[in-house]
Parts: structure tokens; C-alpha cells; sequence
């Protein structure tokens, strides 16, 4: 009868984070992936390691203590996963959002985080390429960005040596429960049954179906994102550009309205450019409600393509190769669910990043890590204010 | 054949990078797309597609139809920014 | 948004006979090809075509584009050259980009998919060296743009588009030093290889390549052949080194159906056909309804099989826009039809026209279990376990309505009649062996019931969950209780009814509380 300490269920950034650190503690740990390992969100989003679209507070702590895990694990795991730390850019299109980014930047530094403003001359400097009228910039010191599948593999490797069992190509297909409400096994569409003291419901987008399977229901809807993918070419910018316009809405100027087309706004496009290690580029992104459809929309494609020339209007003569999309795993409050479930022992939910998942992905392996083992807090966030803001039950109204 | 023979022309990636990803669980072209980055390139798996197909049926003892092609997206043949984003930058 | 009633995509063959049996019905038809010349493959094919006088048997192929063409141009179909088509969307939005006008988008009414095939490639050492080529790439060059690849050629490859570019490089002054293929005999047509071979081209039989030799800035200068066995497996010690400067493979086509692929048209392997191929019925209608796929991008055949796919699309499309009355369509198809059995006869067609049935089949196939199925609630009916001679009729009593007999003597085997059975479950406490079960298949669309005799103290109730078991004890699935029946009359058999999804209702005999081990 095979028994585990902790199956994890999902096999995308958030789950093989979770299986490193467990069995890096040394627990017995399975893995079950319903195909190979990162083909869900993790393989169709970009590699983001940010502080820059967080609100002060919680949100940019607990980003910014998973940035601060990500420069020790590229020297604990084998493969390389293309850690870049180069920074990013905000960019500002007018004088109304110059006046919010700089209230913005002042209070994040008061936090102690280093960022600082960029005039005119600065933001141009930085990037030549830049559309004469950007009249300035935020820069953020501590962001980062990676080839999030090579992270996958490589924390799912490190994990096997561990002693890992990966089941790829394996569905969950029931979970049961003891008589006391406790987590006893997880039924396998191989037809196998495994025993274990903890489930981790690690499922992303499809997390609610892994939640009903034990009666609750978990708030998690997928938000679809676009993004384009551009060939090999010269260098249009250093590192990670977002704009900020879009931005407004989060840091509560919900009335701020930037002058773009209808396409463009309907769709959610906010423009962010990530240069890759392999030197093509990419540029995106939306957000549209469409249910688990992945198909790509030509409208929300060309508004990719518009509002990327409207910051570099050096890649018009430039080639976009492909396009893809994303399902984003959107909780309304923007908080991830990494949490325990009180009505139910041993069940864990680890989902709910939205477009944080990459980012977020090592500290909340170590929360997990650090709820299921007999290990002392060590995280730089305050762990009463990370169960709280990160729980299951905040939802439940 | 040796493993240093490169399959995706385009990403450069060799058979024994694919053969080694298969024995790590890679079972379809997508997964060795993920895995390597072949097919990722300009002709986006073009060439190289039956290829991988090829590689996985014999590691895996698999028969082509049990080797799924990858997802095909647009756009299938490279355009340039301003004629995809044309029309939509003027200002409301 | 250009509105159309049919966009084609392609102006191969298939595409341009689309377009003239369209437009001869009074279709609006757009044909779209990325090339600067309409024809496809056709404007590369400088030799006289095979077939009957219907499919211009003994013309020059780029004399039957041109022709093609030219009935296109005397219609008014509106084509738009140097064109590429990026996508094809949901809701049969088409986008592409035309030549100097920028991007475009176009509804359309019904799509017919055109695009051809594309060259199957080989890879051996030395196969990314300047000079290795695809044969069709060296045809191109050579009869399009009046380059020659090369003078010493290798040709990889007997199928009939290696020894048709061997011929045509042979014309334009270069040497064919071997002619190379892992079978044992040509797998093209007998006459193309006489042509070569009396130009004393070697044929190289149960040979395969080893490797390209050369450099990056030389290109290729040499290759090495070897014999295989039966297992095509490589015979160490005969190789032979070549002296060449093109290595050209013609290793087969594969369907170009990408277009097809993003617009969810369901596909099946077939290699006879080239390998993945998307789906379509006898009207060359994809799983997509309205979104069809002609010629090599459902199946590499031949010019003259792609001229009556489209035709067939073309005829069909009008059908459906009303354009062309139904017994005028169907007596067009019905000729359509004739000339494409024969030209899938003989050695060389007869694998087609059975690869061609199959996809057909599976066409069939994935619609049929689309189709939502009409199982209409027949209620519960009593299922019988005894399977054995034993003295014992208790049921046949014990149903008012007569359906179940057993007769004489008592050892027969209960007979239950469907028809009469009202599933009342009666007689599921009345056989002394607990072998008679109710099932509800069609409970709800997802969900059976199941209702049997439990006769053990830990009696779930109504509404509780449990493990159902099979005839086995072993583990099913959970399972809601919906109802525990207990009456007097029953003398404490008490009759339990379980839920469970479709897949269990002939497997789900037994319950057992959660967490029982």
C-alpha cells in the first residue's frame, strides 16, 4: 500500500515548487500531472519576478521575499532557468500618472525597496528606442525574469533526486476522506489508489475541480491572456518594460482612462515587453473572461501589436512569429489561495497566482513547506498576516 | 546516427537533447517543444516536426498515430507589427 | 470587415476548380494565394500530366494552370495574388495580409482549405550543410527562378517527384550520380525511371544515406551511401563516397493543414495520405460545418484527384448557399465521383481510394459521437443475476405484471420481459439468492441508479455518501445513497438506491461505508 506524506496535484510552477521543497525537507512526496510536467499556464505565460505591479504593503512583501528566494535557488538546482536580474521599467505617458507613480515610488521606498523615478532624459537614456514622447519612467531594482519552463524542469529534477515520484500523464480522479473529515487517498485514473497524509490541491486554473472532489468550492476563474511572440532581432530594450497607464486602476485611480481604442481597452491590453534569453522577444498582454477557451482573438493580437509600437515604434518593420495564450487562475481579490481548509485535515489549496504564478512560485513552495512541516517560520513576511491574507476561508463569504 | 546531429534547424537543438528529454517523461512534440525550444524557432516546426515525431515513435516504441502534432497558431507565416497593429493606434 | 459568401485558400488545382465550379453556380468567391503566380504546384511542373483527356492528360502542368487560370480570370472570380492568409478565426474570420494593402479581415460564409503540402524531410549527419535540399526546392529553383542548385545532384528518394526533378535537372545541364532509396525496387512509375536510366543515371536500390560531407562555407562536396538489409539497417563496409555539390531529398510530402488545424477541423493519421490529415465527408466538409479541405491538404495524391476534390468543394458549397439546385449538384458529384474511382485505380491508386474511404470513416465516426444520444428515460428496469440451473422460482410470483416467467420445470433460468417490467423492484426481496437488481441507465443525462438488497447492520442512510463496490468488492467510485426502502412486506431486506455515473450502472452491485477498509 503506498503511502505518502504529501501528494501534490498539478505539476505546473506552484506544484513543482511545492515537491522541491517538500522533499527537500525530507518528505515522501508524489506528484500527479494530468499531462507532462509545466503543459498547463506555466508553459503560456512569461517569466515574470516582480515587485512593480504590486501595491504597497502585503502584496510587495510577499513578492519581494520570493525575488529574494530566486537568487538561492539558481545556485541549488541543476538546470538553468535563465535568472536575469536586470530590473525593470515603468513607463509614463502623462502628467497625471507621473503625479500617482511618484506617490507610488515614494511610499514603496519609505518601505525600503529600491526604485526610483525616472525623468525624461534618464527613461531615454535608458532606452533609446523609446517613442519620443514617453515622458518618464519608474525603475525597480530587484526585478527579474526567467525561462519559467527550465524553472519548472529543474525544480521537478532537483525534487526527483530528492526522491520525488512524478506520475505524469495521470489524472486525479477522486479523493477520499476518513470518517473524521481527514484526508485518506487520492484515487488515480491508472486505476491506482495512494495513501497519503496531505493533499495539496496545486491545479491552477482547473483547482476547482480538485475542490470538488471534497465538497468545497474554490473560487478560481480562468482569465485568458494573449501574448505575441517576435523573431530574433536586434535589441529593442534591455530588460522587463511595462507600461504604467494601466496600472492607474490598481493603485486606485479608478477613474484614469488612457487614450487608446476600444480594442485595446476592452480587451484589458497593457503593454509589457520581456527580451529572452534565446533573443526574440515578447510583447503582450490581455485579459478577457472567456471560460477555459485558449483560442486566440485577431482583434486582441492586432491590439497587442498597436500598443507595442506605440512605446517602440521601431518594431513596425519588426516580424511577429506567433501568437499565444494563457488562462490565468484569477481570484477577485488578487490574492493567491495558500491556505490551509479548516473542514477538511490535510487538505491544502496552493492556486489562485493570476499572473504572479512564476513569481510567487518559491515562496509559497515554502509555505507550504513550512505548514505541513515541523519547520520554524524563516520567511522575511509576518506569517499571522500571510494565513490570514492568503486564506481559504476569506473567500467564503 | 549520432546524437550530435541537430534536428531543429532553426533553435539548434540535437538529438540527444531530445533523446534525453524523452527519457524524462516528454511523450509528445509538444512536450519536447517545451522541454528544448525545438519548433519554437522562425519556421516554427516546419522542419523540424516529423522529425521529433519520428525520434519519439522509435524511443517509445509508439506508433505515429499515438504522437499528437503540435498546437498550429497564428499567425503561420511571420507579419510584420505594423501591418498586424495597423489602424488601432489612433488616439480616442 | 469584407463580408464573402466563399473564401478559398489556395489557387493550386484544388483551389482554382473550387473557384471555377463556384463561380460558374454564381457563387461570391475570393481565392487567396500567397504565391506571385496562381497554380500552386502547377507552375513548376514543365513535364506532360498523366490521366484521362478530363484532367488534361498530355498538357504541360503549367499549361494547365495557365488554363485554369485563364476560365478563372473569364468568370470574374476575385483573386488576390501575394497574399497570405495569417489565420483563420472563430466564426470563419479570415485574416490576411494582401499584397501592398495591409491587413485585412473578411467574414466568410464557407471556407474551402487549399494550401497544399509541404516537403518531408530526412536528417543524417552533414543534412544542414549548404547544398542539401529538398527536391522540390530544387525544382523550384531550377524551372521557376532559372537557378541550377548544383551540377553533380544526389537524389534521395524513387517516388515520382524524385525521378520527374531528376529528369528536369538532367534538361538543365546538371548530372544525376545516383539515384538513392532504402526499398527494393522505384516506388515512382516504371516509365519516369526508364527515362533516367537510359540516360544512364545509377540507381541505387536498397541503398540509403549515410552522410553529407563538406563545409560550411563550401557547401556540400561529397556523400556517402550504404546498402541496408531487409530491416534497413546499414551494411557495415559498402559504403561509397560520391562526389556531389546538392544532395536532394524527395522524401515524400506531408499535408499543410495549419489553417485547418487553428480552425478546430478534427484530423487522423493516415500515412498512405502523408500523415496527419484533417477530416472530411464525401462533400470534402471538414468536422467544421461550412469549412471544407481539398486537394494535398487532406491527403497527398496527384494535380488531377486535387482538381476534382475542388471541384467536388466548389459544387457543394453552391449546393448549400442555394446557388445550384439539389439534383443539378448531385448529378455533377455523381461524375465528380466516377473520374475520382478512376484515378484511384491500379497498384498506385488503390491505396489511396482505401486511405481516402478510412478518412471518410473516421469522418463519420467523430460526428456520430457528437451527436448527443437519444436514449429517452425507459425508467428502471429489473436486472437478473441467476445464471444457473437451481430449483427456485420466487420471482416469477412475485411480479404482478408478469415479467418474469420461468415456467416449468423450476430449475429454467428466470426470463425477464423489458416491455412489461415497470421496475417497480418488487421482486428484489423476493428471491431468497439477492440476485435481482434495478438499474435506471438513463437516470439523468450523466447518472444511473442502482437499487439492491442490503441485508448487513451498517445500513447507510438517505442522503449519506458511500464507496460503491462491484460484483467483486472492489472500489468504483463514491456514490450518493438516494433512497433506502424498508417495509414490512419485505421481511428486513432492505432495498438501497445508489447513484452512480453512467460508466458503473451494469459494474455497481455493492456499497460499503466510506472509509471501511
Amino acid at each position: 500500500m503506498k503511502k505518502y506524506d504529501a501528494v501534490i496535484i498539478g505539476g505546473g510552477i506552484i506544484g513543482s515548487s511545492i515537491a522541491y521543497y517538500l522533499t527537500e525537507a525530507g518528505l515522501k512526496v508524489a506528484l500527479i500531472e494530468k499531462k507532462d510536467l509545466a503543459s498547463g499556464t506555466s508553459s503560456s505565460c512569461d517569466g515574470n519576478v516582480l515587485i512593480a505591479d504590486k501595491q504597497p504593503g502585503f502584496d510587495t512583501e510577499l513578492a519581494y521575499c520570493s525575488q529574494q528566494i530566486f537568487d538561492n535557488l539558481s545556485e541549488e538546482l541543476n538546470r538553468d532557468f535563465d535568472y536575469t536580474q536586470r530590473g525593470s521599467i515603468y513607463l509614463i505617458e502623462s502628467k497625471e500618472e507621473w503625479e500617482t507613480a511618484e506617490k507610488f515610488v515614494n511610499k514603496q521606498r519609505e518601505n525600503g525597496y529600491s526604485m526610483r523615478m525616472m525623468d525624461y532624459d534618464r527613461v531615454h537614456e535608458d532606452e533609446p528606442l523609446l517613442a519620443d514622447d514617453i515622458i518618464g519612467g519608474i525603475e525597480i531594482d530587484s526585478d527579474a525574469s526567467i525561462y519559467p519552463m527550465a524553472l519548472v524542469y529543474s525544480l521537478a529534477e532537483k525534487a526527483i533526486k530528492n526522491g520525488l515520484h512524478v506520475y505524469n500523464y495521470t489524472e486525479v480522479v477522486d479523493i477520499s476522506l476518513n470518517k473524521g473529515k481527514r484526508v485518506k487517498s487520492v484515487r488515480l485514473s491508472n486505476s491506482e489508489k495512494i495513501y497519503c497524509d496531505n493533499v495539496i490541491n496545486a491545479a491552477g486554473v482547473w483547482a476547482p475541480l480538485i475542490g470538488k472532489m471534497v465538497g468545497i468550492n474554490i473560487p478560481i476563474k480562468p482569465r485568458q491572456g494573449q501574448m505575441l511572440v517576435a523573431e530574433k532581432t536586434f535589441q529593442i530594450g534591455k530588460r522587463k518594460i511595462v507600461e504604467f497607464g494601466y496600472m492607474m486602476a490598481k493603485f486606485g485611480e479608478k477613474d484614469y482612462s488612457r487614450k487608446v481604442h476600444e480594442v485595446i481597452d476592452k480587451n484589458g491590453i497593457a503593454f509589457v515587453f520581456e527580451p529572452t534569453q534565446a533573443n526574440n522577444f515578447l510583447i503582450g498582454s490581455s485579459r478577457r473572461f472567456v471560460g477555459y477557451d485558449t483560442r486566440l482573438s485577431l482583434d486582441v493580437m492586432r491590439g497587442l501589436a498597436a500598443r507595442a509600437m506605440r512605446f517602440f515604434p521601431v518594431l513596425k518593420d519588426i516580424n511577429v512569429i506567433r501568437g499565444y495564450s494563457g488562462l490565468r487562475p484569477y481570484v477577485a481579490d488578487h490574492f493567491p489561495i495558500v491556505s490551509a481548509v479548516d473542514s477538511i485535515k490535510g487538505y491544502y489549496i496552493a492556486a489562485g497566482h493570476e499572473g504572479d504564478g512564476i513569481g510567487l512560485a518559491p515562496v509559497t513552495g515554502k509555505i507550504i513547506q513550512n505548514f505541513i512541516t515541523d519547520s520554524s517560520w524563516d520567511l522575511s513576511i509576518d506569517k499571522d498576516e500571510t494565513i490570514s491574507k492568503l486564506s481559504f476561508s476569506r473567500l467564503r463569504d | 546516427m549520432k546524437d550530435n546531429v541537430i534536428i531543429c534547424r532553426c533553435e539548434e537543438i540535437t538529438l540527444g537533447e531530445i533523446k534525453s528529454e524523452i527519457k524524462k517523461g516528454a511523450r509528445s512534440v509538444t512536450d519536447i517543444k517545451r522541454r528544448t525550444r525545438a519548433g519554437m524557432g522562425l519556421c516554427q516546426g516546419r522542419s523540424c516536426e516529423i522529425l521529433i515525431q519520428r525520434i519519439i515513435c522509435e524511443e517509445l516504441n509508439l506508433s505515429p498515430e499515438e504522437v499528437y502534432p503540435a498546437n498550429d497558431r497564428a499567425p503561420v507565416r511571420p507579419i510584420k507589427f505594423n501591418i498586424l497593429g495597423a489602424e488601432l493606434n489612433e488616439k480616442v | 470587415m469584407i463580408e464573402k459568401e466563399l473564401v478559398i485558400i489556395g489557387a493550386g488545382p484544388a483551389g482554382l476548380s473550387a473557384a471555377i465550379e463556384a463561380s460558374k453556380a454564381n457563387v461570391d468567391v475570393l481565392l487567396i494565394d500567397e504565391n506571385q503566380k496562381a497554380g500552386g504546384q502547377l507552375f513548376k511542373q514543365i513535364h506532360k500530366f498523366f490521366g484521362s483527356s478530363a484532367h488534361y492528360s498530355g498538357v504541360r502542368g503549367i499549361d494547365i494552370g495557365k488554363e485554369l487560370i485563364q476560365k478563372c480570370e473569364d468568370l470574374g472570380v476575385e483573386i488576390w495574388l501575394d497574399s497570405v492568409v495569417i489565420g483563420v478565426f472563430p466564426n470563419k474570420q479570415i485574416a490576411v495580409e494582401k499584397k501592398g494593402k495591409g491587413l485585412k479581415t473578411i467574414r466568410a460564409k464557407k471556407i474551402i482549405i487549399a494550401t497544399g503540402a509541404s516537403e518531408k524531410v530526412i536528417n543524417f549527419e552533414g543534412w544542414t550543410l549548404p547544398g542539401v535540399m529538398g527536391a522540390g526546392a530544387a525544382q523550384t529553383m531550377t524551372n521557376v527562378h532559372r537557378i541550377l542548385p548544383g551540377k553533380k545532384v544526389l537524389m534521395i528518394g524513387t517516388g515520382n517527384v524524385g525521378l520527374i526533378v531528376s529528369y528536369q535537372l538532367i534538361q538543365a545541364g546538371a548530372e544525376i550520380v545516383g539515384l538513392v532509396d532504402t526499398a527494393s525496387k522505384v516506388s515512382g512509375y516504371e516509365v519516369h525511371s526508364a527515362k533516367i536510366e537510359r540516360e544512364g543515371v545509377p540507381l541505387y536500390l536498397d541503398h540509403t544515406i549515410f552522410k553529407a560531407q563538406g563545409t560550411k562555407e563550401k557547401g556540400v562536396t561529397g556523400a556517402v551511401i550504404v546498402e541496408v538489409n531487409k530491416h534497413f539497417q546499414p551494411i557495415k563496409g559498402t559504403e561509397k563516397e560520391i562526389d556531389v555539390d546538392v544532395v536532394a531529398i524527395a522524401a515524400g510530402l506531408k499535408p499543410l493543414s495549419e489553417l485547418a488545424n487553428m480552425a478546430n477541423c478534427k484530423k487522423t493519421y493516415i500515412s498512405k495520405l502523408g500523415g496527419w490529415v484533417p477530416l472530411h465527408n464525401e462533400n470534402m466538409e471538414s468536422t467544421e460545418k461550412g469549412i471544407y479541405v481539398v486537394g494535398d491538404t487532406t491527403g497527398v495524391e496527384e494535380a488531377n484527384t486535387a482538381l476534382e476534390e475542388g471541384r467536388l468543394a466548389g459544387v457543394d458549397v453552391a449546393a448549400k448557399l442555394k446557388k445550384l439546385s439539389n439534383s443539378e449538384s448531385e448529378n455533377i458529384k455523381k461524375q465528380i465521383n466516377k473520374r475520382l474511382k478512376d484515378l484511384r485505380l491500379g497498384p498506385f491508386g488503390e491505396d489511396r481510394l482505401k486511405a481516402k474511404k478510412k478518412l471518410i470513416k473516421e469522418y463519420n465516426k467523430y460526428i456520430k459521437a457528437q451527436r448527443p444520444v437519444n436514449d429517452y428515460n425507459t425508467g428502471p428496469k429489473a436486472v437478473i443475476e441467476c445464471n444457473q440451473e437451481i430449483p427456485c422460482n420466487p420471482c416469477e410470483s412475485a411480479c404482478k405484471f408478469g415479467a418474469i416467467t420461468i415456467g416449468e420445470p423450476i430449475t429454467n433460468q428466470p426470463k425477464l420481459d423489458e416491455e412489461k417490467c415497470i421496475g417497480c423492484g418488487l421482486c428484489l426481496h423476493k428471491c431468497p439468492g439477492l440476485a435481482i437488481f434495478l438499474v435506471d441507465k438513463n437516470y439523468d443525462n450523466k447518472n444511473s441508479t442502482v437499487s439492491f438488497p442490503y441485508e448487513f447492520s451498517d445500513l447507510p442512510q438517505e442522503g449519506e455518501m458511500v464507496e460503491a463496490l462491484n460484483r467483486k468488492g472492489e472500489y468504483l467510485c463514491e456514490a450518493k445513497v438516494l433512497k433506502i426502502k424498508k417495509l414490512e412486506s419485505f421481511d428486513k431486506t432492505p432495498i438501497v438506491t445508489i447513484l452512480v455515473p453512467k460508466k458503473y450502472a451494469d459494474q455497481a452491485r455493492n456499497l460499503s461505508p466510506i472509509g471501511a477498509d
